[in-house]
């Protein structure tokens, strides 16, 4: 809700105290101003824990006459991210797609997650330093159809778990993720920014200068996100 | 007919690519109810087949007979009425349309069209109450409102109607709109399959393709079926019999953005730039795609240039495809992309041959 029209409740709750309670349910607490907050008593719901989901999930299967292997399981508790009705869709439709036996690929490709080996493909051409080849990879990742916003954030996963990255390093590379996402959200061509992406990663891994001020010119400009400019 | 539409398979059973992608089709739709579907993948990968092929095991053969519409909406909108114009393709259990051809009044066509289909509900043969499905095409191109508009649609009118949306890229479509659709990734064909294709309609028009000739075409073809069987067509009407080193004829567009990038590989001056522009003017008004022909660019400069150059200039094609979506004309970012090519390559030239 707008700030305005929080404010515009403030008055209406206190009005009708009397005759009305009133339940809120939001996702950010630090969206709602203070002064409605301070009116409510606060139920807080933490993201569920595997466990919870788990039994949840075969909970599920069972009543449904699912079957559903341990692997299968953890896969579906990593892709859900913690969110349980997406766990329930992805089960439904991948049992309405295979059948009764469910198994932790077909999961994945019901979801939409990009296969691991894909991710780190990308990776480790990055890693090569050769650009051709991760151009070849980004190709790939085109022409099977992967969605790029999803390969980003999985890249993003790949890279902060990294170990053998610097922090600076792991900085250049999140700050092109994140210009390569609104990007994306403008609706800009998703092969030229995935290469975009895999160059600019490609020359932090290898420590190249940010801003190619070897040639001299419009020193401002380079390096800079394009929503800057404007 | 095209070999294109000659040989597009008609049923799930018959498809050769996408035969798994299929077989799970067909156990979906085996009850005579299907959730919302997204296809999405590059083109040429068989989504529209899939669908139509779809359509046709959930309703038999009566799915085929299509009859080309062109509809004017009267839309209310408040204080005044918007009247819309867009072509459909109908059969009597579904509708197929671009809604994104109606520019920024999408929103209206996607509300209105859902909503006179669920007034009409079909009734199948058993009396039960059907549904029709609505197919809409190039859903990434829908405007983030329509998107928003469609998701309530398809919510209230769901047991009336099923939606099956087609699109290029997912990444496009609200997490919203795909989370309420089971998502159909279709990938654009490995080149042996493509090959495979190649010789079944070889085959079945009799022809003698000489070994390895498919294979050349299905490496030319960038993994695109449907660009693979038609240069297919027109390798048979140049040349027949195929001999094994004739000439696959590469798409004249292509060809001249080839020259466009060698022009300005040989030089860089405002007098090159300015006959570039007059290129690039005559491929927009061939209605290429500004963003294809950027694309193109990029890979024929790609081709030539060194690979310390290759970053930047990546770099700079993303960034100005990006500003081209942003902005209105797309023959400034164009030219701005060859101009700070040129001043690129230029500096470079100078400080290593000095």
């Amino acid at each position: 809700m707008t700030q305005d029209a929080q404010n515009a409740l403030r008055r209406t709750m206190e009005t009708y105290s009397k005759v009305t309670r009133f339940f809120f349910i939001c996702n950010y607490i630090s969206r709602i101003i203070e002064p409605l907050a301070s009116r409510c008593a606060k139920f807080r719901f933490k993201p569920l824990t595997e466990e919870i989901m788990g039994s949840r999930i075969l909970h599920i299967c069972k009543e449904e006459g699912l079957n559903l292997d341990s692997e299968a399981l953890s896969t579906l508790s990593s892709i859900s991210q913690g969110d349980l009705r997406r766990a329930i869709t992805y089960l439904q439709s991948a049992a309405r797609l295979f059948g009764s036996s469910i198994s932790a690929k077909d999961l994945i490709s019901v979801s939409g997650v990009i296969p691991n080996v894909v991710v780190q493909a990308i990776f480790s051409a990055c890693r090569s330093g050769n650009f051709d080849l991760a151009n070849k990879e980004v190709n790939n990742v085109i022409a099977e159809g992967y969605p790029v916003s999803q390969m980003l954030s999985q890249l993003y996963d790949i890279v902060v778990d990294a170990d053998d990255i610097s922090d600076e390093q792991k900085a250049r590379i999140c700050k092109k993720f994140a210009e390569a996402d609104k990007c994306l959200v403008d609706g800009a061509d998703e092969y030229l920014q995935l290469l975009n992406v895999a160059s600019s990663t490609m020359q932090a891994l290898s420590n190249m200068p940010q801003d190619m001020i070897i040639f001299g010119q419009n020193k401002k400009c380079y390096g800079l996100p394009s929503c800057t400019l404007f | 007919m095209l070999w294109v539409d000659k040989y597009r398979p008609k049923t799930l059973d018959k498809v050769i690519v996408h035969q798994d992608v299929a077989q799970n089709l067909q156990k979906l739709v085996s009850e005579g109810d299907c959730p919302h579907l997204l296809f999405y993948g590059p083109s040429g990968s068989g989504k529209k087949t899939l669908i139509m092929a779809l359509l046709r095991q959930i309703f038999g053969p009566s799915a085929d007979k299509v009859k080309v519409e062109n509809k004017v909406w009267k839309v209310d909108a408040g204080t005044r009425t918007i009247d819309v114009e867009l072509t459909t393709l109908s059969s009597t259990h579904h509708v197929e349309l671009n809604p994104s051809d109606a520019g920024f009044q999408d929103r209206y066509v996607v509300q209105e069209i859902i909503k006179e289909m669920a007034k009409n509900r079909p009734i199948d043969t058993k009396g039960k109450k059907g549904f029709k499905v609505l197919v809409l095409n190039e859903v990434d191109k829908l405007s983030r409102e329509a998107q928003h508009s469609l998701r309530r649609t398809m919510e209230k009118y769901s047991a009336s109607c099923r939606l099956v949306l087609c699109s290029n890229s997912s990444s496009k479509v609200t997490e919203a709109v795909r989370s309420r659709c089971l998502n159909v990734r279709i990938n654009a064909p490995m080149e042996e399959e493509i090959v495979n294709v190649l010789e079944f309609i070889a085959k079945k028009e009799g022809l003698q393709s000489p070994q390895g000739f498919a294979a050349r075409i299905a490496e030319k073809s960038n993994r695109n079926l449907r660009r693979a069987v038609l240069t297919f067509e027109t390798c048979r009407v140049q040349q027949y019999p195929f001999t094994n080193n004739q000439a696959i004829p590469p798409m004249d567009w292509e060809q001249y953005v080839s020259e466009i990038a060698s022009d300005i590989m040989k030089e860089q001056s405002p007098k090159r730039l300015f006959e570039v522009r007059g290129k690039l003017y005559e491929l927009l008004t061939n209605c290429i795609p500004p963003e294809i022909i950027l694309k193109r660019l990029l890979f024929e400069l790609l081709k030539k240039l060194d690979s310390e150059l290759k970053h930047e200039v990546s770099n700079w094609a993303a960034h100005y495809e990006h500003r081209m979506r942003l902005g209105q004309k797309a023959i400034f970012h164009l030219e701005a992309f060859v101009a700070k090519f040129m001043s690129i390559y230029k500096s470079f030239l100078i400080s290593t041959f000095g």
